[in-house]
């Protein structure tokens, strides 16, 4: 298994689309940390984007990585050598996984770096912003596992779409879950985003969170706002997701059929 | 004889299409088997369960004498060098770079005998070129030396001439004969352009329908597609001691016919003949190519 984990690490990061990523998220990064250093919510950016941009943009990028496996049928050339399918289809969600990964911390610790630098991070818990760094990078994760599997469903172009499209309905789900009031608390936990946005990244207690005053006025439960959650077991919840959703690719994917 | 690939009654259905339907051949070593049969008869899907792509709903095969059930099988898979339907590589790596992909895959310790491999295959000089520039030919062979990584002894090429031109086919088919002579790789190969699998095949497998019509060596099908003069005398006994004394090689095939493989002088023949009473009633060329011999072949197994 590990030959193969090398092979697809090595086409990843020899990969110029990835490459040419890393340096956009880079920039993209040290821009932001920039142009919002004196707004508190500029240490809450690399959440947004777990929550909001990256689902979608991991999707696409997940699937243009995967696709050559299917359309070009290289994934062939790995299971007619006698590899396991089990052991083709955990390099492939290592490689996704890590792809995604990445690009995610390159953006999050520029911006956090820069912001830091230029900007006043007197009041900032360095402590919780890890934590959030975390659970969020687990979201990334999360994403990037459910798009791997997409993949490997889709086998193709349709990846894309459905890539793009299940992004998108999980983003709602998720505001949806937020703006009901009646959500158990224990169930909640499975949704990384709520627990990311209810951290409080402050050290001073009475800097409001700047996620939820700039979201006054949109529909976000006061209840669900008022929570906090214990680190542990939403790392936990999020690992279970990622653990669940890769057993069910991986059983799929070793009784279908690939042409 | 030792076989690399045997099957058994093996069976695919995909929905409600039987792809194959008790499908049984033997690919004997050192061989080039030419898979026979048109579009949809299940070249391809035979192709797929060998190579581990998709399993078998019933039925089964051996690979080196290793059941398709044997946990085993994967090792034997190793020595396996496939191309099905297109070749797969990664359109955005040159050459070298899609073999050294491959290396990693096998998980070999270095990148030696990739030189070797792109030199036998015609593309050693393709240097910085990526493989989306490359011809369908380049591309063809690119997939082939893709396979040949981790010196694998059984060689699977699903339609590998599809779409090529004279030159290309030409190209692939010195390169298979290579391979199969210089480094005794055994190659199992589909096609449905007979004529080019009969320049190559030393083995023929007939499929229709998903199943195997006949499988023959080569010489058994040179002498079923043998150029002759078939003649309809009113004594074949006469003939036969003729020809016999003329030195013809010849098939007696009833009571009236018969095959001659030679063009005789028609006037002595016929004199010969009448000299014990025999006449020569038709003679008629017969030419049974390798096309008309698979039609008739067809034919048969829709009848059966």
């Amino acid at each position: 298994m590990l030959k193969l984990v090398n092979a697809y690490f090595n086409r990843l990061f020899k990969w110029r689309i990835f490459q040419i990523l890393m340096a956009v998220m880079l920039v993209m990064g040290v821009v932001l940390g920039l142009v919002f250093r004196e707004l508190l919510i500029v240490y809450q950016i690399p959440v947004i984007a777990s929550s909001l941009i990256f689902p979608i943009y991991i999707g696409v990028v997940i699937a243009l990585f995967n696709y050559p496996f299917f359309t070009n049928g290289t994934i062939r050339n790995q299971i007619t050598v006698g590899h396991k399918r089990s052991s083709v289809f955990f390099a492939d969600w290592a490689a996704s996984s890590v792809f995604a990964l990445v690009l995610y911390l390159i953006l999050s610790l520029s911006i956090l770096c820069t912001a830091a630098i230029a900007g006043n991070s007197n009041m900032v818990c360095w402590e919780n912003i890890v934590l959030g760094l975390v659970i969020s990078s687990l979201l990334v994760m999360l994403f990037a596992t459910i798009s791997q599997f997409i993949c490997v469903m889709l086998k193709g172009a349709m990846s894309f779409l459905a890539n793009y499209l299940s992004s998108q309905i999980l983003i709602v789900i998720a505001m949806g879950v937020m703006s009901f009031d009646g959500t158990p608390k224990a169930l909640l936990y499975f949704f990384p985003s709520v627990v990311c946005m209810n951290i409080n990244y402050f050290s001073d207690a009475s800097v409001p969170n700047p996620i939820l005053a700039a979201s006054e006025g949109m529909s976000i439960s006061e209840t669900i706002a008022s929570m906090t959650f214990d680190p542990l077991p939403a790392i936990g919840a999020v690992i279970l997701e990622i653990a669940v959703i890769y057993l069910i690719g991986m059983l799929y994917f070793r009784k279908t059929d690939i042409k | 004889m030792e076989y690399i690939l045997k099957t058994t009654g093996l069976c695919k259905q995909y929905k409600n299409f039987m792809a194959l339907n008790g499908l049984t051949m033997n690919v004997p070593k050192g061989s080039i088997y030419g898979f026979i049969g048109k579009n949809g008869a299940g070249k391809t899907t035979l192709i797929r369960l060998v190579c581990g792509l998709q399993n078998p709903t019933e039925g089964g095969y051996e690979l080196y004498g290793i059941k398709n059930t044997d946990k085993s099988i994967l090792k034997s898979r190793r020595r396996i060098g496939a191309v099905i339907e297109t070749p797969s590589i990664y359109t955005e790596m040159t050459a070298v770079e899609n073999l050294k992909q491959q290396y990693r895959i096998l998980g070999l310790p270095s990148f030696d005998g990739i030189d070797e491999i792109l030199k036998l295959v015609g593309l050693e000089d393709t240097g910085k070129k990526k493989a989306k520039n490359f011809s369908l030919g380049m591309r063809q062979r690119l997939g082939i030396a893709v396979s040949l990584c981790g010196n694998p002894d059984f060689l699977v090429l699903d339609e590998p001439i599809n779409g090529l031109d004279p030159q290309g086919i030409v190209e692939i088919r010195e390169l298979i004969l290579r391979l199969n002579k210089e480094r005794k790789i055994t190659v199992l190969i589909s096609s449905h352009i007979l004529d080019e699998l009969a320049k190559l095949a030393t083995y023929f497998g007939f499929i229709d329908k998903g199943r195997i019509v006949r499988e023959m060596s080569a010489e058994e099908l040179e002498a079923v597609c043998r150029k002759c003069m078939r003649l309809n005398v009113t004594d074949t006994t006469v003939l036969a001691k003729v020809l016999d004394d003329m030195q013809l090689e010849y098939t007696i095939i009833d009571d009236k016919h018969a095959d001659v493989y030679a063009k005789p002088n028609i006037t002595q023949l016929s004199l010969a003949l009448a000299k014990d009473n025999c006449e020569v009633l038709t003679v008629e060329e017969h030419d049974e190519s390798l096309e008309s011999f698979y039609l008739s072949m067809v034919g048969g197994a829709d009848h059966a």
